[in-house]
């Protein structure tokens, strides 16, 4: 066994880790190695490291688990809080943000230069066909008169 | 859905609290970091991430290595300056009825207290998830990263300074 072997025996050792046949064989190996006897026999000899920290009872720490629970309730308070909250909004604010939406994309179609290009728009001469068949319709009427001036033109 | 309902976790904080309090105390003894605060930020941090829990090791310990991360953190924050005064006799929970056994008590309790509280981070970490939190090198392996044999070799040099701290208080008491 190396140094390094031997120390981690001896933290074992030191934890009870170590089967009876094994410390028994640590010992006789540490024989070679003064200074880590030495140093196993010290550790050996401390004192329960644990016994120096005893577990405190839990009424100690009734304040301290109390905040920590409160803490919890109000983190879960505030999380249902922020959920019901944003359902109200999305309840209340739905249909008019619906009714924004069409009314927006609408007046944007309608203002779109295509919409407007899009209007059929009416040709010149056809402007003109009414004026075309009212003069028709005068020079009707004046032949007319004409006619019954010539046959009346006793009467006149 | 987490291995362990935030129901169930809230009624184990009682249990947990008082054994992880001890540990997390002595790791962080010597500084001004509190034990207490660290306790509370890592309830919360763990309730949060209570889904992340798989069971593949205790609830304790991994609640221990989040309390562990967090006072690293803080001691890096706070760059730990050790404060050789700490440990004040009132903080010892030392139940005897007879005087002077309980003084001796105390005395030792003190110095030993005090070693370990004197020890490199890095020693004083095994030392304390070893030794009172009862976790096996493998655990301690998971919570550290470090390998068991390390982990050894760390344990041996750490009861080796422990030996060899208290063995200079002794003459300081004989003085007494």
């Amino acid at each position: 066994m190396n140094r390094d072997e031997l120390e981690r025996k001896i933290a074992e050792a030191s934890e009870g880790e170590l089967a009876a046949a094994d410390l028994a064989e640590l010992e006789n190996e540490l024989i070679k190695w003064p200074d880590l006897k030495q140093d196993f026999e010290a550790i050996m000899n401390l004192p329960d490291i644990g016994r120096a920290y005893p577990v405190a009872e839990i009424q100690k720490f009734s304040s301290q688990i109390d905040a920590i629970r409160r803490q919890i309730h109000e983190q879960d308070h505030t999380k249902d809080h922020f959920s019901e909250f944003s359902l109200f909004i999305f309840k209340k604010y739905a249909l008019a943000a619906s009714i924004l939406i069409v009314a927006g994309s609408s007046a944007l179609f309608f203002s779109d230069d295509s919409f407007v290009n899009s209007q059929e728009t009416v040709p010149a001469e056809e402007l003109f066909v009414y004026q075309a068949e009212a003069a028709a319709s005068e020079d009707y009427m004046v032949q007319i008169d004409n006619l019954l001036f010539d046959e009346n033109s006793d009467e006149y | 859905m987490g291995y362990i309902s935030r129901k169930n976790f809230e009624k184990q904080i009682t249990e947990l609290y008082p054994r992880l309090h001890r540990s997390i105390a002595a790791f962080a003894a010597g500084s001004d970091v509190d034990a207490d605060d660290i306790l509370q930020e890592t309830f919360l941090k763990a309730y949060k991430k209570i889904d992340q829990f798989d069971g593949q090791s205790a609830l304790y310990t991994w609640l221990y290595s989040i309390a562990r991360n967090i006072t690293i953190d803080e001691f890096r924050s706070r760059k730990r300056k050790p404060d050789k005064s700490h440990t004040p006799a009132d903080e010892l929970d030392i139940a005897d009825n007879e005087p002077e056994a309980f003084e001796y008590r105390q005395k030792e309790v003190h110095n030993l207290r005090q070693a370990v509280s004197e020890l490199p981070e890095i020693l004083r970490d095994v030392v304390v998830m070893k030794t009172l939190e009862g976790l096996s090198y493998e655990e301690i392996s998971e919570v550290t990263g470090v390998n068991m044999e390390t982990l050894k070799n760390r344990m041996f040099r750490a009861k080796k300074e422990l030996a060899e701290r208290l063995k200079r208080t002794e003459p300081e008491d004989e003085q007494r």
